[in-house]
């Protein structure tokens, strides 16, 4: 199976979303980490938060080490450097601080166990990527958020790989459907350019709700929150075309306006992240005739599953691969478990 | 020589605008950050000294005009650099850590750059470190000169070796592995992982029976819904992963020994260090001067054995920002003082306070070693400086205007001496302005 060599042919940048806690991120990185040996690929790996913790500070589950080899290029703050099993080659001393302390870019010299931190700002860890692949890395892999909320941007990474598991939930379809959720809302049309993304993107300056009416864009003294629902009602007419929403798209924003109006418009936000709607409630206003845009979706490389939860129930594996095959075919699905 | 307690006291710093001039130098060093707060004026029998100071602030500047360029390569590198003192004398007696000696040789790199550059711009000897080439060498043995560092094979004959006999155990015991992989692949259709194991479902008994019989592999792990099986190391493996673990132990030994030696090689550089250090921060000290001196037309003030202080055109560099954000244009002054009183007077907001405080700058800035903000001036040193501005209520004192007015008079009869410097203005206000309405 030659997903790596598949994946860095597309994609530079890949992060390593999980959907939840255990959802089995850091198995799917070893795994990935390993594929690379045997491809012969060199790694570049990153993370936004610090992972290779020997145990889970908010489960305590074991959580597996990251064992890198030879030539794999790595960041580290300063504090956890004498800690490592591996052999680092300090290569470059950023300006990035933690709360570990400096960052650091390493060259694995000498395999073996890490710790590995990343910048905690966004410019700066797309900075970080930008470096590590002009010092060598053929791919970058960015151990990610907890959940699929926290990605602080989606540009910075090209494409991400999604970790799910029998954490979610003890029926199986809930996770299949919680994931099945998860990819559409990632996979969301863009707004194609043209006029109204222009206009769109030339006025959005904060929080501030944008309506198109007529062609032309305007902004609203509206920002997401509480009542914001009815004060957009009143805001869409009969020729508004477009509801740009800056802020978090919940279940209180949508449920105020008026279901004749939500089929006439196109909603339209920054990226899927903003969305904090369930998968049943999105059904039910699709059903409706809510079309939702994006001006950035994401791109989802591979899913990984992990039929294990730390409460202690087990899915079945392939059961659980079968169902989750079935549900997003044209995605490769890895079960980090199982051999192939 | 005579001796003071200080020449100006924490307010005539300020409301003479000494501060404010210190504050808006460039620094980049944290050396010429620590140097500048070490700073001392100089006083009389040290014009000399001073003469000395200033036509260096004149090389520099004229230096800084001739070579744009490489004064930029050279600010660049002064921004880059840390303050590694701590870990110099760490050196000493501790084993310093792999980060600290990577520091340590960033900031080596950057002084040869610094130093090659000084040459090249042809930069007085005494802003010049002197030439670290001899511990480069010891902690970048391969000559690279490269902003990296790890505890290289070539620091140690024996940690090479050592490292080689790991990676080649470690190729061994893969080899094996992944031959037994294949073999089992061929005789049985089972494909491993690539940490050579397999999980299979329990529902799958026939897969599970028959892998249960395979004697390569063992159980490793099992719950009611799947077991896991991993590789079996033969004898042979087992020996080599014990041989290995030898090694990791020996491997950590040795690089210790070798950071060791280094710190100790590093302690042995101490004074080199140190002084350099030292000139870097003085460089970037006088540089800035030079470099705020040129953008804010200030002039080398002539330094005289009289006491008296002169100058032409001379503007207060504070108020001229403010007017100039405003758009407006400073219109400059110029006085001659001598021992005595000089008495300014003239209509309010007319600008005599703030001619006080310029002639206070002038002085002050002049026996710091700093240009001066005027067409030209002559500068005699005094002993002691002092501003008295009508506005010292002190709360924490417990002194009203009046009390606190008194109390620095006391302090400038107490202090002053031969050639002293006071600017007083408008003493006793109230009383006069209670007295006027009787």
């Amino acid at each position: 199976m030659y997903l790596l060599e598949e994946l860095s042919q597309k994609y530079k940048r890949i992060s390593i979303v999980g959907m939840a806690k255990n959802a089995g991120k850091t198995t799917a990185l070893n795994y990935l980490i390993e594929e690379a040996m045997d491809e012969g690929l060199t790694l570049g790996i990153t993370s936004t938060g610090r992972d290779g913790e020997g145990t889970d500070v908010v489960t305590g589950t074991d959580k597996p080490r990251v064992f890198l080899y030879a030539d794999t290029i790595v960041s580290v703050p300063t504090q956890l450097y004498e800690m490592a099993d591996a052999g680092l080659e300090i290569l470059k001393m950023t300006d990035y601080g933690s709360s570990l302390g400096q960052i650091m870019i390493c060259r694995v010299a000498d395999a073996g166990y890490v710790q590995i931190a990343g910048p905690v700002i966004n410019a700066n860890q797309m900075e970080m990527c930008e470096e590590m692949l002009a010092l060598g890395a053929d791919l970058v892999l960015i151990d990610g958020a907890v959940d699929r909320k926290s990605i602080a941007a989606p540009e910075s990474s090209d494409a991400i790989i999604l970790s799910t598991g029998a954490v979610l939930s003890r029926k199986m379809n809930k996770v299949v459907e919680e994931t099945v959720h998860t990819v559409s809302l990632y996979r969301l049309p863009i707004l194609q350019d043209g006029e109204e993304r222009k206009q769109i993107e030339e006025l959005a300056i904060n929080d501030q709700i944008i309506v198109i009416r007529d062609g032309k864009a305007v902004l609203l003294d509206i920002t997401t929150g509480l009542g914001a629902g009815k004060l957009l009602d009143n805001e869409i007419d009969d020729k508004t075309s477009h509801v740009f929403v800056p802020g978090a798209f919940t279940q209180s924003v949508v449920a105020d306006i008026d279901i004749r109006k939500l089929k006439k418009v196109t909603f339209v936000l920054k990226d899927p992240t903003k969305i904090f709607i369930g998968a049943t409630q999105w059904g039910k206003l699709r059903k409706r005739g809510l079309d939702v845009k994006v001006l950035d979706n994401i791109e989802v490389a591979a899913i990984t599953v992990n039929p294990t939860a730390p409460a202690g129930y087990k899915f079945d594996h392939e059961e659980l691969m079968n169902a989750m095959k079935g549900a997003i075919p044209d995605i490769p699905v890895i079960d980090v478990m199982l051999s192939t | 020589m005579v001796i003071v307690k200080r020449l100006a006291n924490q307010k005539t710093r300020r409301e003479t605008g000494l501060d404010y001039v210190v504050g808006a130098i460039n620094l980049q060093t944290p050396f010429g950050q620590k140097l500048i707060k070490e700073q001392k004026p100089f006083l009389p029998g040290q014009e000399e000294g001073l003469r000395q100071e200033l036509s260096y602030i004149r090389k520099l500047l004229d230096i800084e005009k001739a070579n744009e360029n490489k004064t930029a390569v050279l600010l660049e590198a002064f921004m880059m650099m840390k303050d590694n003192t701590l870990t110099i004398e760490r050196s000493e007696n501790a084993v310093l850590s792999v980060v600290e000696i990577f520091e340590l040789k960033s900031l080596l790199l950057l002084m040869d750059k610094v130093r090659n550059m000084a040459y090249e711009m042809a930069i007085p000897e005494l802003f010049v470190p002197e030439d670290i080439n001899g511990l480069l060498d010891i902690l970048d043995p391969s000559g690279d000169r490269l902003n990296t560092f790890y505890i290289y094979d070539s620091f140690s004959e024996k940690l090479a070796k050592l490292r080689a006999e790991k990676k080649e155990l470690e190729r061994d015991v893969r080899r094996e592995q992944k031959k037994k992989t294949k073999e089992i692949r061929d005789k049985y259709g089972l494909t491993l992982t690539p940490k050579f194991e397999i999980t299979v479902s329990k529902s799958d008994s026939q897969s599970v029976k028959m892998i249960n019989e395979i004697s390569d592999l063992r159980k490793l792990e099992e719950d009611y819904m799947s077991v896991t099986f991993a590789l079996v190391p033969d004898e042979a493996v087992e020996e080599i992963l014990k041989r290995t673990d030898e090694i990791i132990a020996d491997i950590e030994e040795e690089e210790l020994e070798v950071r060791e030696k280094l710190s100790k090689e590093i302690w042995k550089f101490q004074e080199v260090l140190l002084t350099n250090c030292r000139r870097i921060g003085r460089l970037d000290v006088t540089l800035a001067k030079a470099i705020y001196a040129d953008r804010h037309d200030c002039v080398m003030p002539e330094i005289v054995e009289e006491h008296l202080l002169e100058y032409t055109e001379g503007r207060h560099l504070q108020v001229e920002e403010i007017v100039r954000k405003k758009g407006g244009q400073y219109c400059p002054i110029s006085i001659a003082l001598k021992d005595g009183v000089t008495c300014i007077t003239g209509a309010n907001m007319g600008g005599k306070t703030v001619s006080l405080k310029l002639t206070g700058m002038i002085a002050i800035l002049a026996q710091y070693g700093y240009f001066v903000p005027a067409k030209s001036a002559r500068v005699g040193l005094s002993n002691f400086m002092q501003i008295l501005i009508g506005d010292s209520q002190s709360i924490e004192r417990g002194l009203s205007s009046f009390g606190s007015e008194m109390e620095e008079l006391k302090e400038i009869m107490d202090n002053s001496k031969e050639r002293s410097l006071l600017l007083i203005d408008e003493i006793a206000k109230q009383v006069y302005d209670i007295l006027n309405n009787l």
